[in-house]
């Protein structure tokens, strides 16, 4: 069926774990930096960076660095793509849901 | 130069027990970044201590005032703005430099959701304190009663998006408004004495609880 189909295609950006973590993540504080998101999803500083790096490439976050005194630190902000993305992603899940 | 985004790629979930899982993953990052809290102790110790500078202030000064001259409702004005200005700005800036430690911003869109919430109820503070400045003797000393139930809305509506401490003040301040309000005249403990217990002493309690708990 064509309906089911169409509710059954999921973002696969947002899908894997680590990203829709980051994307719920930003989608509920508005923005927060590489130590706050790697504390709160607990994940390594490589897998973390990974993920970010491919969220970045497709529009859904953008990224400011900025020194905080001496130390950088890098800040992550989703774009309107990516709380768009995110949405979608979460209506078609729970469409998915509703449908058993 | 303008640089093409790569297209997302889009994935067949077959079961909905994987998409309930999926929806598990989010509440518990969501939650997690919004339990995560930015609320400051030592902002709790240094409001409840402004609000006992207060309460002395008020019942050494502006009491021996008679409550109809309008110095005295400058003075009440005066002294318990200041008290909620200066309780607001300590929180303000506590606050911020917390959330700047954990990497958060204090004016995010949570942030923006719980001044929202939070703003009904000290509106409705505002509107009783100017009604009880013009009419002195219809709530008497009452207007603290007032006041703690107000704060309780605000703090149980805050309650809602944060951690369940600010709930438990919330619940706390609402039993005391409750009592403040419908004790017997003369009973132990006067609507004054409860202003300190409560604003104070909850606060400093409160800021006690949360510094140990999730830092200062």
């Amino acid at each position: 069926m064509a309906t089911v189909r169409k509710l059954d295609a999921l973002d696969d950006v947002i899908h894997q774990k680590v990203r829709l973590g980051v994307m719920s993540s930003l989608m509920a504080s508005g923005g927060a930096d590489f130590n706050f998101l790697k504390s709160a999803l607990g994940v390594s500083d490589g897998n973390l960076s990974t993920h970010l790096t491919v969220l970045e490439d497709h529009g859904y976050i953008t990224v400011h660095k900025e020194f905080v005194g001496k130390k950088p630190r890098t800040t992550y902000t989703p774009t309107v793509a990516g709380r768009r993305a995110f949405e979608i992603y979460v209506s078609a899940l729970e469409s998915l849901v509703r449908a058993g | 130069m303008y640089q093409q985004q790569p297209k997302p790629v889009f994935r067949i979930v077959t079961s909905a027990g994987e998409a309930e899982e999926h929806l598990r993953v989010i509440r518990q990052a969501m939650e997690r970044s919004t339990k995560h809290s930015t609320l400051s102790g030592l902002s709790g110790v240094v409001v409840g201590l402004i609000a006992l500078a207060g309460c002395l202030l008020t019942q050494t000064v502006v009491r021996g005032i008679t409550t109809t001259s309008l110095a005295w409702k400058f003075l009440f004005l005066g002294v318990w703005g200041t008290v909620f200005l200066l309780s607001l700005a300590t929180d303000i800036v506590l606050t911020k430099r917390r959330a700047a430690r954990f990497g958060k911003t204090a004016f995010s869109p949570l942030g923006k959701h719980l001044t929202r919430a939070a703003a009904p109820g000290f509106l409705a503070a505002m509107t009783f304190s100017l009604f009880y400045v013009r009419n002195p003797e219809s709530m008497g000393a009452y207007i603290y009663g007032a006041w703690m139930l107000c704060y309780a809305v605000s703090l149980l509506s805050v309650g809602m998006f944060s951690i369940r401490e600010v709930s438990g003040l919330g619940w706390a301040f609402l039993a005391a408004g409750f009592l403040t309000l419908l004790i017997p005249q003369g009973w132990f403990i006067g609507p004054r004495a409860m202003m300190a217990v409560t604003f104070g002493g909850f606060h400093i309690v409160y800021g006690l609880w949360m510094g140990n708990k999730y830092g200062w």
